[in-house]
């Protein structure tokens, strides 16, 4: 059975490439939210197996986000996607508790090995 | 902005603009003294922080449409799915622009989600302009980046 993947990004490009790239594979994005706030409110809803992250995004950031929903959900599995690739932001992204980091532009290999990653940790 | 000269902030956007074109599309861009282009759109952004500046990168429609179904991996692209593409195409220069000068400066920045508009946008004060930079795909498809001093920046000098 697929694993369950809800994909937070404003750029709907991203969700679209994100669902082309996981057509094919144990993974299936079954839910795309456009902000932080949709997020925190969705993932009660369709209960991801994994959520991919980006940072900068209207309203509530990422990090924030996603500081918020390992609070109410430890359990939850975070993988960050963007550009913002440098120390700072990284070391931010794993104190909080994400799984990893994948830089844009990415391609199939290293989202689904940044994604199986992701669940051998767990 | 006195900790990358202007050398070096103008070889740092002429280095990722031209790797990651070319990594999320094979495509190369070839540096031009002057660029011609029809048919465009331009996209917009903003950094504050340590970078203060604003970047106008203007293109052939035809050259965000071509990177687009690169992207999406489909012929057919919507006028919205070029619209969405540039945004985001601009948004991962602009991500990995804070990234190296975060790197070669330890300076942090941010920048504003880009805007896109049809048509070549052109700065309304030139003599805020820094610099341009102008290349030409494989396919004679023009590119234009254009960056302008903040008025932050300005009234820091």
């Amino acid at each position: 059975m697929a694993k369950k993947v809800m994909v937070v990004d404003d750029s709907r490009i991203v969700q679209l490439q994100l669902q082309n790239i996981l057509s094919d594979t144990d993974y299936q994005v079954i839910a795309c939210c456009q902000n932080g706030e949709d997020a925190l409110k969705m993932y009660d809803e369709v209960k991801p197996d994994l959520v991919t992250m980006d940072i900068l995004m209207p309203g509530m950031d990422g990090l924030q986000t996603t500081r918020l929903l390992l609070e109410a959900h430890p359990q939850a599995r975070v993988l960050m996607v963007s550009s913002l690739a440098y120390d700072d932001t990284i070391n931010e992204a794993n104190n909080i508790g994400a799984k990893g980091f994948v830089y844009k532009p990415f391609d199939k290999e290293q989202i689904i090995s940044s994604m199986d990653k992701a669940f051998s940790e767990a | 902005m006195d900790f990358l000269t202007d050398s070096q902030i103008k070889e740092l956007w002429d280095k990722v603009l031209k790797d990651i074109t070319e990594h999320i599309s094979s495509i190369q861009l070839y540096k031009q003294d002057d660029t011609f282009l029809g048919e465009t759109c331009t996209v917009q952004t903003t950094f504050e922080g340590g970078y203060n500046a604003t970047l106008f990168l203007c293109a052939d429609t035809a050259l965000f449409t071509r990177l687009a179904q690169c992207v999406l991996q489909s012929e057919t692209v919507s006028q919205q799915d070029v619209e969405d593409f540039a945004k985001e195409y601009f948004n991962i220069i602009c991500g990995h622009i804070v990234a190296k000068i975060f790197q070669a400066a330890h300076v942090s920045s941010r920048f504003s989600i880009p805007d896109f508009c049809t048509g070549r946008i052109i700065p309304e004060d030139k003599g805020k302009i820094r610099f341009v930079l102008n290349y030409k795909s494989n396919c004679n498809e023009g590119i234009q980046l254009i960056h302008q001093n903040s008025a932050l920046e300005k009234s820091n000098a």
